[in-house]
């Protein structure tokens, strides 16, 4: 018998417990780790936010079996959050959150709670069951396909951002840029980067293997103009930086074109995104 | 061409960090809202930035049309300005006309979500779908059998008789109308999200059998879409 079915074997669904924060979060904090999105949560921040009184559903404290959590012996292995009163659609369950620890099963446990979440669903005399899924989301979508819930591709939903502050939004993700920065071959590499987009003028400052946000006078080494449509979709990891050349969102002034991008690509890569339904607002 | 709404004037609230931005008629009416949170928001693992969260965003039906949620919109970014936010964030509706103006405001598509559903009673759930339907004028005095695929589920025989709906073991009687149409344009069909016209010049709802019945639940389709959603 392999270890994922193995693990299979001893997988146990349960509700959810005091305590179980704990090991949540951790896996929260790991399913999310590569996404754009998500908030960074704490034990303490997930539970508070199910704590509060949602939109549509009550809180964890008065529907405790709203959180269902996976289990392998004593140890967390993943969870699934429901929400039984969506909206105006009394008759439909609304999964909410589905996570699984990173492993060898971790599909198999995603599916696991999902059936799950359907048996709750049929319970609780539910006529169907939804789950808003992202277009980077694998293993949800994975599980989803798995267990028969048709996703067509536009929902017709849709996330919208603006770009109020370039030089502040730069600012706040700085730690991020310099993380980018050290993990690739352009380390070394050092100047100052233009960039405008509409009215909004920022620059970069890449010295000693860090990102800094600041002003940028005299001539810069590497110019960049962004169309103000590509923007927020740059920022946010949804376009490439390669894509948006091609599209003319974007141009370029730098003695060396194709090493300005290249640099450009390793501040601002393609990113999958992920808004988790319960924090949406 | 808009109509100025005299006397309307418009107002910011703040309560701690959050703000609703809204306008009043002249009797001091709210009309109009928009508001305004912070959220956090991550851009990798090592980058978090606080997003200005637009949401609760509506306007009273006999207000719309007189350029009241511009003015609003205009005002949510100049606070949002003020209160030294980076960059906002909204969900919204592809279709809703909503979704045109914050693109005039600089917002643009960043991600469409996919909403995957599944029936797990497909026959009540079918029949649920049609209740509010029986009822309308075009169809609440009509009697007799409509066959329902809403694929990937198998048909649901339904007997609708004066405004009431049953869903039927097996097919009894003879069968008015047969529709095969996908789950999902069957939701959007009964949810108002999609006119039958439209459905049926994109292939997506075939129908057989007696064309006023077709043309009766056609109405009460149609009777049943808001045609401007808010939001």
């Amino acid at each position: 018998m392999s270890p994922a079915k193995k693990q299979a074997t001893r997988l146990r669904i349960r509700d959810f417990r005091e305590g179980d924060e704990k090991e949540i979060a951790a896996i929260y904090g790991a399913y999310m780790q590569g996404f754009v999105g998500p908030e960074q949560l704490t034990p303490k921040s997930w539970r508070d936010q199910y704590r509060r009184q949602g939109w549509s559903a009550p809180s964890l404290d008065a529907d405790r079996r709203r959180g269902r959590v996976a289990v392998v012996g004593r140890q967390v292995v993943g969870y699934a959050i429901s929400d039984h009163a969506y909206m105006w659609d009394k008759d439909t369950a609304v999964v909410q959150e589905l996570c699984a620890r990173e492993g060898e099963d971790a599909d198999g446990i995603a599916e696991a709670l999902l059936a799950d979440a359907e048996a709750q669903a049929r319970e609780r005399g539910k006529l169907a069951i939804m789950l808003v899924l992202s277009n980077d989301d694998g293993r949800a979508l994975r599980a989803a396909r798995a267990r028969g819930i048709d996703a067509p591709e536009d929902g017709g939903g849709v996330f919208m951002a603006a770009i109020i502050d370039l030089a502040k939004f730069l600012r706040e993700i700085e730690a991020e840029l310099t993380r980018r920065l050290a993990e690739s071959r352009f380390r070394e590499w050092e100047g100052s980067i233009r960039l405008s987009s509409g009215e909004m003028k920022a620059g970069l400052r890449l010295r000693g293997g860090k990102a800094r946000a600041t002003a940028v006078r005299g001539r810069p080494r590497l110019s960049v103009m962004v169309h103000p449509e590509a923007l927020p979709r740059l920022m946010l990891g949804q376009l490439a930086v390669g894509e948006a050349y091609l599209q003319d969102w974007l141009s370029i002034g730098a003695a060396h074109r194709a090493e300005a991008l290249a640099v450009l690509d390793v501040l601002f890569p393609r990113a999958p995104l992920y808004l988790p339904r319960a924090q949406w607002w | 061409m808009k109509k100025a709404e005299k006397g309307t004037r418009i107002k910011v609230v703040a309560r701690g960090p959050n703000k609703r931005v809204l306008a009043e008629d002249s009797q001091g009416k709210e009309v109009s809202r928009v508001y305004i949170s912070p959220r956090r928001v991550k851009v990798g693992p090592a980058g978090e930035v606080v997003m200005a969260g637009i949401g609760g965003v509506g306007t009273a039906r006999e207000h719309r049309r007189r350029g009241i949620a511009s003015r609003v919109y205009a005002r949510v970014m100049q606070e949002m300005k003020r209160s030294g936010y980076s960059c906002s964030g909204l969900f919204t509706g592809t279709v809703i006309v909503a979704h045109r103006m914050y693109r005039r405001y600089g917002f643009v598509d960043i991600s469409v979500h996919r909403t995957g559903r599944k029936l797990l009673d497909p026959k009540a759930a079918v029949a649920r779908s049609f209740a509010g339907l029986a009822k309308r004028p075009d169809l609440a005095d009509w009697r007799g059998v409509i066959r329902v695929e809403a694929q990937p589920y198998a048909p649901v025989y339904l007997r609708l008789d004066k405004g009431e709906v049953k869903a039927l073991e097996r097919p009894r009687g003879r069968v008015a109308l047969s529709l095969t149409l996908s789950d999902t344009t069957l939701g959007l069909l009964t949810w108002g999200e999609m006119a039958p016209e439209y459905g049926r010049a994109a292939k997506l709802v075939q129908w057989r059998g007696d064309g006023e019945v077709w043309r009766r639940l056609e109405r009460a389709l149609s009777s049943q879409r808001p045609c401007v959603h808010g939001g």
